[in-house]
Formats: C-alpha cells, sequence, structure tokens
C-alpha cells in the first residue's frame, strides 16, 4: 500500500507538470489556432532564470514572480511580435516560426545560465513530511495545489466570461469576431501571455522536485502535446486531466509492470484510453440522435 | 508589413536561434573563452553536406605567436588535434565537463616550454551519431590525432572508420572494444571491471542483497548485465534490478520499487542529470542504504546539486586521483594537484571525472606525439608498451594486442562529503 500511494503521488506530481504545458498549449491553440512548441522551452526557461536568480541571492519568491512575468511577456511577445504578424501563413509556417522561438530560447538559456543541469530552492520550507504511509514534501504539496488553481481558474476564465468565450471565437474566427467589434489582438495577446504565467509559474515551483537542463523543451512539450490530445486539444481541465492520466499510468507501469518498457506501457494505455474515449463519444452521439 | 518581410523577419530569428544554440558560451567562465584564439564556422562550409548536421568548430591555438615550438620540441611544427565533445544535445552537461578537461590539458601542456605545442581544434557533435560522423569528417584529414568522442553515440559511429583508417583516436567510453593493432585506443577502464570492483566491495562490506539502477543507454544496459552476470560470483544475490530513461524527471516508481526489496547496496550507474534524481527518488523513497556508483558519476558540480536529498553514504569504485593526498608517488600527485589547482583557479570548480578523462586522452597524444611525425609513429609509440603518464588512472601501458590499457587495476573505493565537497578514501 505504502509503495502504491508513494507511486501514484510522483505521477500526479509529474502529471501536473505535463498538464501545465498541455494547458499552455491548449490556450494558445484556442485563442490563436497555433500549436506553440515552444511552451516546453518557456518552462524550461523560466525555471532556469529562476534558479539563476535564487542562485545569486535572490529570494524565491522575488524569483518565482521574476518568472511569472517573464513567462508572460516571452509567450505575449511571441504572439504579438511574431505571430501575429504571420496570421496570413500556412499552419506549417506557424508551427516553423514556434520551433524557432523554442530553439531561441534554449540557446539563449545556453548563453545565460550555461549547459549544467540544474535545480533550485523552493519557495516554501524544504522540509518533507509523512501522513500515514504518504510521503512527500511541501514543496511538491505546493506545485501540484498551484497547477491545478491555475489551470483551474483559466479554465473559468475561457469557458465561464464573455472575454473568455470572445477569445475562443477570435481564434476560431478571427475575421468575424473583428467584424463584431471584437479586439483580437488584444484578446489573442492577453490569453498567450497567460499561458505564459501559468508556466513560469509552474517552471519556477518545479525547481526542488526536479532537475533541468536547456535541452529538455521539445521533449517536456511532447508530454504537453500528449496531454491536451488526450482530451482533444480545446479543453482546459481536460488537458489537466489528461496530464495527471498521463503521469499516474506512467508511474504505475513504471513501477509495477517493467522500468525498462515503461514508455511501451504507457503509449499502449494511452491509445486504449483514445480508443474508449472515441467509443463512448460515439455511443452517446447515437444515443442522443436516437 | 508585408509578406517578403515576414519572411525574412522569420529567416533572422531562425538563423539567430540556430547560431545561439551552437555556439552557447563555456559555463560563462571569461578566462577560458579568451584563452581561445579563433572563430566558429559552420560545418556546411567543411563539406559535411552528406550528414545534413549543424555541428561547429573551434580552434584553440597553441599560443604559436609566442613559442617556437620547433626549437622546444626537435623542429616539429604542433602537433595538430582534433577534439570530438557533445556541446549541445542531451549529453552537453556532460560534454561540458569534457570541455573544460581539454582545454585545461592543452593550456597545462602548453604552459611547459620544452613540450611539443599542440592545437586543438574542437566540433560539437551535438550528442548524435550522425553528428560524432561529421566532426570526424571535419578533423579527421587535417589531424594528427583525435580525442574524443568521449561519449558512445559519437564513438559508435566513427569506430569503424577510424579503426582502419586513423588518425589515432583516443577515447573515454568504457566499452569501446579498440580492436587490436587498430588506431583506436581507450583511456578508462572495461565497464565490467568496474562493476567487478563494485561487487567485490560488497561482498568484502558484507552487503550482500544488492539492488541495481541503470539508465537505458547502452553503458546502463552493460552495467546493468555486468551486475546480473558477476553477482553470484561475488556470492551476492540481486534483489531488485531498475532501469531508467536518462531524460525522465520522476524517477520514484523505480526508486520505490528498490525501497520495496530492501537492499544493503544500490548500485547505480548513470551520469548527469539522471544521478540527481536517482540520488533524490532514493532519498524520498526512504532508501538508506548506501550507494556504490562508478567514476563516471564522480562530479563534485552535480553532486553539489544534489543536495542533501540523497541517501546518507555515495560510493564510488575509481582511482585515488581524487584525493591526491593519498597518492603515495610524489611526481603522480604533484601532477594531479598542480592540474587540480589550474582547472580550479579558471574554471572556478573541481575537475569531474569527463574533465579529468578527456584530459588524460589529450595528455597521452601529446606525450606520444612529442618526437612522432606521422600517424603511424604516434600509434607506434602509443602501443610500444612505454608508460605514458596521466592524471586519472596513472601510468598507462598499451600494447599491439591491448589498446584499454587498464585491465586488472586496483581500484579504490571513495566516499563522498558534502560538506568539503571532496572525495576521500574508504579506508
Amino acid at each position: 500500500m505504502d509503495r502504491f500511494l508513494n507511486v501514484t503521488w510522483s505521477g500526479v506530481w509529474i502529471g501536473c507538470e505535463y498538464a501545465a504545458i498541455g494547458v499552455a498549449l491548449v490556450v494558445n491553440f484556442r485563442a490563436a489556432r497555433v500549436v506553440n512548441v515552444a511552451v516546453g522551452q518557456v518552462f524550461v526557461f523560466t525555471a532556469l532564470l529562476a534558479a539563476w536568480l535564487q542562485a545569486d541571492g535572490t529570494d524565491p519568491w522575488v524569483a518565482l514572480l521574476a518568472a511569472l512575468v517573464v513567462g508572460g511577456a516571452i509567450t505575449g511577445g511571441q504572439d504579438y511580435l511574431l505571430l501575429q504578424r504571420l496570421r496570413w501563413a500556412t499552419p506549417a509556417t506557424l508551427l516553423l516560426a514556434t520551433v524557432g522561438v523554442s530553439t531561441l530560447l534554449s540557446g539563449a538559456a545556453v548563453v545565460f545560465f550555461g549547459r549544467d543541469p540544474i535545480s533550485g530552492k523552493g519557495v516554501v520550507s524544504e522540509g518533507s513530511f509523512e501522513l500515514g504511509p504518504w510521503r512527500t514534501s511541501w514543496n511538491t504539496v505546493l506545485f501540484v495545489a498551484s497547477v491545478i488553481v491555475l489551470v483551474l481558474a483559466l479554465w473559468w476564465l475561457s469557458a465561464k466570461t464573455d472575454v473568455g468565450r470572445a477569445t475562443s471565437a477570435a481564434g476560431h474566427d478571427a475575421g468575424a469576431a473583428a467584424m463584431l467589434g471584437i479586439n483580437v489582438p488584444l484578446l489573442r495577446l492577453t490569453a498567450t501571455a497567460g499561458s505564459g504565467v501559468l508556466l513560469g509559474v509552474a517552471g519556477a515551483l518545479f525547481l526542488p522536485l526536479g532537475v533541468l537542463d536547456f535541452s529538455l523543451g521539445l521533449r517536456l512539450t511532447l508530454f504537453g502535446f500528449v496531454a491536451a490530445a488526450i482530451s482533444g486539444y480545446y479543453s482546459v481541465p481536460g488537458a489537466l486531466i489528461g496530464g495527471l492520466t498521463f503521469g499516474v499510468v506512467d508511474a504505475l507501469g513504471t513501477a509495477y509492470l517493467s522500468s525498462t518498457f515503461g514508455l511501451f506501457f504507457t503509449f499502449s494505455a494511452l491509445i486504449i484510453i483514445a480508443f474508449a474515449t472515441q467509443w463512448v463519444r460515439t455511443e452517446r452521439q447515437v444515443f442522443e440522435t436516437v | 508589413m508585408h509578406r517578403g518581410h515576414l519572411v525574412r523577419l522569420l529567416g533572422v530569428v531562425l538563423a539567430f536561434a540556430v547560431l545561439a544554440a551552437a555556439c552557447g558560451d563555456d559555463d560563462g567562465d571569461s578566462d577560458a573563452s579568451a584563452s581561445e584564439t579563433s572563430a566558429t564556422s559552420a560545418a556546411g562550409d567543411a563539406g559535411t553536406a552528406t550528414t545534413g548536421s549543424d555541428t561547429s568548430v573551434t580552434t584553440s591555438g597553441s599560443d604559436a605567436s609566442t613559442t617556437t615550438p620547433g626549437e622546444a620540441a626537435g623542429d616539429l611544427p604542433p602537433l595538430q588535434l582534433g577534439s570530438i565533445v557533445s556541446q549541445t544535445g542531451i549529453f552537453a552537461a556532460v560534454g561540458a565537463g569534457i570541455l573544460r578537461g581539454v582545454e585545461q590539458a592543452e593550456a597545462t601542456w602548453n604552459a611547459e616550454p620544452s613540450n611539443r605545442q599542440i592545437a586543438i581544434t574542437t566540433c560539437d557533435d551535438q550528442s548524435t551519431p550522425e553528428g560524432g560522423l561529421a566532426c570526424y569528417r571535419q578533423l579527421a584529414e587535417n589531424s594528427d590525432a583525435i580525442v574524443g568522442p568521449h561519449l558512445f553515440p559519437g564513438y559508435r559511429a566513427v569506430k569503424d572508420l577510424v579503426a582502419t583508417d586513423g588518425p589515432v583516436l583516443m577515447t573515454g567510453v568504457p566499452f569501446s572494444e579498440p580492436p587490436a593493432g587498430s588506431y583506436i585506443f581507450q583511456t578508462q577502464p572495461n565497464i565490467d571491471d568496474i562493476v567487478d570492483g563494485q561487487l567485490a566491495y560488497a561482498a568484502e562490506a558484507e552487503l550482500t542483497r544488492v539492488a541495481s539502477i541503470t539508465s537505458n543507454d547502452q553503458p546502463g544496459n552493460i552495467g546493468m548485465d555486468a551486475v546480473a552476470n558477476l553477482a553470484g560470483e561475488h556470492g551476492v544475490e540481486l534483489v531488485a534490478q531498475e532501469t531508467l530513461d536518462p531524460q525522465a524527471q520522476n524517477l520514484s516508481p523505480q526508486a520505490e520499487s528498490i525501497a520495496a526489496a530492501e537492499p544493503d547496496v544500490v548500485i547505480s550507474w548513470t551520469i548527469g542529470p539522471a544521478l540527481i534524481n536517482v540520488l533524490r527518488a532514493l532519498d524520498a523513497a526512504g532508501v538508506d542504504a548506501p550507494v556504490l556508483m562508478g567514476s563516471g558519476s564522480m562530479s563534485a558540480p552535480i553532486l553539489t546539486e544534489a543536495g542533501e536529498q540523497t541517501p546518507p553514504t555515495l560510493l564510488f569504485v575509481a582511482s585515488a586521483s581524487f584525493e591526491p593526498a593519498a597518492i603515495d608517488d610524489a611526481d603522480y600527485r604533484a601532477r594531479v594537484e598542480n592540474f587540480n589547482d589550474s582547472f580550479v583557479e579558471r574554471f572556478d570548480q573541481a575537475p569531474d571525472n569527463n574533465a579529468y578523462l578527456a584530459a588524460d586522452a589529450v595528455f597521452y597524444v601529446a606525450e606520444a606525439g612529442t618526437s612522432a611525425e606521422s600517424t603511424d609513429d604516434l600509434r607506434d609509440v602509443l602501443q610500444s608498451g612505454e608508460p605514458i603518464e596521466s592524471i586519472l588512472w596513472g601510468p598507462y601501458t598499451y600494447s599491439g594486442d591491448d589498446h584499454v590499457g587498464s585491465k586488472g587495476r586496483d581500484f579504490e573505493v571513495l566516499e563522498w562529503n558534502l560538506d568539503t565537497q571532496t572525495f576521500t578514501i574508504v579506508d
């Protein structure tokens, strides 16, 4: 029981990392119809920035604030300075542009923060605690809670407010939205910058949980993409659930089936989940039609 | 803005991105950068279009303007060395240590005017086989010898070519299996030998329940198989065997499985960022058994980064060079201490195993090249059986049949001390 509980919990916190990146992908897609490959590198860059500031003596809370601001500035700046000016480009060109930004951030991370792997301090006590068989640290709890709260806030903003609905509409058909008087560029900028804020907070809070280096961005984007794709690449809470599912399935598969073939089992399970989800949707449509 | 302008803007951004990723800096070390004398050029300029790789080449010089090599070393021109290092890609963190070792070895060797000077041209293999091959093709023609690749992806790609065509190649890959009489020489003991040393220590210390956690790359797999194959010979029981993806961030599942097996000792075979994750995950899972590693894991920066979130005892099977005060040979001890001091002064950190092995590769070739006038001369000197001085493993001896040169060595077991950030030999 101890082992099961702690393995599952490790899947939850790593799943929150995937979820944060997955949600950022979804928000960017809903607002700008762009698969923003750079989001994984934004997560890494802001985390490395926070670690660099901490190493320079900056208070971890201030470093968190800096990561938050820089994360928002990068994704917002990327949209305003690059993607909005490429709005008539093909999806492939837009994808290439985000790959370029990701590579640029990777290079900048090498220049500013070096090639060595980096971890950092948490913003709360470094201590860990046990609750029955459950072992964890305060920083892990804070990371999980922060990601969930921020994702739910983004979901509420995007689905329950006029601004959020307008953003989705602008992303779906920017021309029609503009004719209705919606300030499409501003909404895009706000939404994409919001995703950067999420990435900045998640990146800085992840520092005491793991080790990061400049090269991890695209790998994290891939895992975030999986989290987002599980729910159809359009649902904010779906990406959260997708990330958690991915993390937990991977952790349990690694612990109880094989650490050698952990990812094989994980992706096999996710393919089955995808088929099952489609089957349920189809059945529901048939039922509703009848 | 016109579409043409946008395309140009995008092109500029991409070009800058690629350039920034390729160049990087040298860990913020301005001294190291200042010692380099020439420029960086794209691989495409050197005719490597067949691979499509974007490797980069940097030439750092023997300070030829102030030294007259001919006067110092028998009228021979500077020895031209190529250096293949993973400066980008997944092994960049490991490559950073290797690059520091190469640079420090070059400076140390060239600081002695009576030495035949060396000039090193460095190429980034991007941690890929394609990059290794591209670097080899760029460097082979104009190099008397090549140091590296020290990591297996690049080495695997060039092994067959070098073995028959040369030039002399010194690699730190601990399973390079250099063919007898070939141009390849290995600067480290084989993995099997180090694992044998680990298990011998475990048996002697009566740590009979052994768990292993190894990366799922080639060295990790060789380490895993060696533990499984040799455990019985040493009378120890393998109670858990876990593998990990070196880029994975959550290793709690593996650590929890090891904790459940209640081992007396954990043998870990991984390097770089994954090592930090392994140690932290074992600690978080409540494993308080000693963790026994190889010399490749001996990196003070990495272990310092892991901090206190590790099992209490971290042990390494390696050489005494990590605790120079314990070296009996006064000349060898002085050489190691001199290298260490210069390294710390230059890079503001202690050399790790990767820096040592890369430096040794340079020293071996530089020493053998003192009088060699051709690649075949260089190979003949190296395999002549004469001992060659090194930093990491003491005098090295190769022969025509043995290009590994360190089989059957006596290993030391060292313990990491976080407070002093040093390794001390365990009695």
